[in-house]
């Protein structure tokens, strides 16, 4: 279904391709992993063997294929801003590879889209210039709903290059761009230097409940999906733990032809430790009430929806899969460590 | 009488091998392990069945899916092929308990030890999506299937890594499984029952918890538990099996939340897969 459509929209690109010397980049199978426990501003413990475990896990059968690997100190806010959009980016030749399907984060992220607003539905919410809001479920009693008003504030990675100073690396309105080659075309202005179909960010407060569009559309750039836990209650949040990435890789070997956006969410299933959720439920990585989610852009709704439901983990090597833009439609898949269809999270 | 036997000289040996060094009191029972097979299995693998191995996976394959054992760990994983018509499955049912009644009965006839499940509880899986052009609005997200999960604890201690869980959906098919049950030393259940009476015994309790403030001083406002802990599904190396004491810490900045664990004496504990295992690319 989504080949043939790829076929006219990759004949318009093929000039491209063509006329490209980076046209030499043929399947991409590097796996790259970053992550970082050195945090002056608090110290994690298992980012860095959380990473190994994913990668280890997805090297242990055939298809795919190691790509760097960077610890702590080796972690630079450079490495996930692209070169194109901001010149000091070198995303090239870290997090965003040509030659490389997946790369993997594991550390910290920042939770200030969280607040403290008492509220009773998302109207209640005080306006804040420039962000949309929601209001996320916090208590429950009965027919009594009590939420906290959430925002879409930039979302953030954290790296500490020094072990002295963390500095925050923007995905929402920054310049990082993942995913950009000559497959998929340099509609996102991010050229053509990035390969990458598959990013995984494990981080704390990774994005947003309902607020997808406005802290993640500026990320896809030719990346079939990018992969994120999202805490939904506030005050909750990701766990560090080091068995998610191997949780993850199990689905790969499990079956290479299972779908890849749905081996994500349904990796929680099988991820251990945490704290309880108030709704019932909770753990599997999260400390309280969560989710992973794995969310995709595309042109349209049918090539979002492929990318979504039934891209493999074989078909994720195939760069004749990358999105195109401009990105119009986005579909997601998430599950939760408890019933959020019975407690939805947006009052 | 003599496999029984044999299972018990194993099960003994096997407690010896870990790290717990008291022996087991007489009331601590061991905790059992399951694997999970194919044959117990209602999951479809669809038509073309054969087996395939790569490294130590042994993978039960069709057109509809792939049913997995680690032959390591005894892990099992079931997981089934997307639907080429981009169809996700449909719910068996919007009510959790009752989708939990049903796998828990599957579970347990498989051959789950029913007397080390203490609860259950769903995972629930949702999907939707929107256009950009109609801006941020309310998400459409809609109930795709529920997982339940088997929770397993020993004389009343909740064990942390074992699972045992299904999905099923409209047709009552199942849509993916995971069982990870192995055996737990007889003493590790008695190490976190000693724990426990430790935690219960006010004067008991303050000293175990200055020696827990001395290893992690950001520890001192964290609430904890005791639990079973062990090693991953994947983990290939030494199985390793703890009684700790299970605390959440916060960052002071927020940010990822760390879960410390504590042996009897109030020493950190690290299980073997939470130790990095690679080495770093030089830096361009």
């Amino acid at each position: 279904m989504k080949r043939s459509r790829r076929f006219t929209l990759g004949s318009l690109v093929a000039a491209a391709i063509c006329s490209s010397p980076l046209s030499v980049w043929a399947a991409e199978t590097g796996i790259s992993i970053e992550a970082t426990d050195n945090y002056s501003c608090g110290a994690l413990s298992n980012n860095i063997a959380n990473v190994d475990n994913f990668r280890n896990r997805m090297l242990s059968i055939g298809g795919y294929s190691a790509g760097v690997r960077y610890t702590d100190g080796l972690v630079w806010r450079t490495d996930f801003l692209d070169p194109e959009v901001l010149p000091e980016g070198d995303d090239t030749h870290n997090f965003d590879r040509p030659g490389d399907a997946i790369a993997y984060f594991s550390g910290h992220g920042t939770c200030d889209d969280q607040t403290s607003t008492v509220c009773y539905s998302t109207d209640g919410c005080p306006d804040v210039a420039g962000l949309d809001k929601r209001c996320l479920r916090h208590n429950e009693f009965l027919f009594f709903q009590e939420g906290r008003c959430v925002y879409s504030q930039p979302r953030n990675i954290v790296v500490d290059r020094t072990g002295t100073f963390c500095e925050l690396v923007n995905y929402s309105t920054d310049a990082v761009r993942f995913g950009e080659d000559p497959t998929s075309g340099d509609w996102a202005g991010a050229g053509l230097n990035g390969g990458i179909n598959l990013a995984v960010i494990d981080n704390s407060c990774g994005i947003t409940p309902d607020l997808y569009w406005p802290e993640l559309v500026n990320a896809f750039a030719g990346v079939s999906t990018i992969a994120l836990i999202m805490p939904t209650r506030v005050g909750d949040d990701t766990a560090d733990v080091a068995n998610r990435g191997r949780a993850f890789a199990d689905r790969y070997v499990a079956n290479p032809n299972s779908a890849v956006a749905p081996s994500w969410a349904e990796s929680i299933n099988s991820v251990t430790g945490g704290s309880g959720c108030a709704f019932g439920g909770g753990n599997h990585g999260i400390v309280g009430c969560g989710a992973h989610i794995a969310i995709s852009a595309e042109i349209n709704q049918e090539r979002a929806d492929w990318a979504n439901r039934i891209e493999s983990w074989i078909q994720l090597r195939d760069e004749a899969n990358d999105a195109f833009g401009p990105t119009a439609w986005m579909s997601w898949i998430f599950t939760c460590n408890y019933d959020c269809n019975n407690h939805p999270f947006i009052l | 009488m003599k496999q029984q036997m044999t299972k018990i000289s194993l099960l003994l040996l096997f407690g010896a091998l870990t790290s717990e060094g008291a022996p087991p009191s007489p009331s601590a029972a061991a905790g059992a392990k399951y694997e999970h097979k194919m044959e117990n299995s209602n999951f479809r693998l669809g038509t073309g069945e054969r087996v395939e191995v790569q490294g130590v996976s042994e993978r039960f394959v069709g057109d509809s899916g792939s049913f997995m054992v680690d032959t390591v760990t005894g892990a099992t994983l079931a997981v089934r092929n997307p639907s080429q018509s981009g169809r996700l499955p449909r719910p068996l049912t919007q009510d959790p308990t009752e989708h939990s009644g049903i796998v828990q009965d599957y579970l347990l006839k498989a051959g789950v030890p029913a007397n080390e499940v203490s609860g259950t509880h769903v995972t629930t899986t949702m999907g939707g999506g929107g256009p950009r052009s109609s801006g941020v609005e309310p998400s459409k997200s809609t109930l795709l299937w529920y997982t339940t999960h088997l929770e397993r604890s020993l004389q009343g201690i909740p064990v942390e890594g074992s699972f045992a869980y299904a999905a099923l959906d409209s047709a009552g098919e199942v849509i993916t499984e995971g069982v990870y049950w192995p055996a737990i030393p007889a003493n590790v259940v008695s190490n976190a029952e000693a724990l426990k009476q430790k935690l219960d015994s006010p004067t008991e309790r303050d000293a175990f918890l200055a020696n827990v403030v001395k290893a992690r001083p950001d520890a001192k406002e964290a609430t904890g538990e005791v639990k079973i802990v062990h090693t991953s599904a994947g983990h290939h190396g030494d199985f390793e099996a703890r009684a700790v004491y299970s605390a959440v810490v916060r960052s002071p900045n927020r940010g990822k939340a760390q879960l410390v664990r504590f042996d009897d004496t109030g020493a950190l504990v690290v299980l073997a897969d939470e130790r990095p295992s690679g080495n770093n690319t030089l830096k361009r």
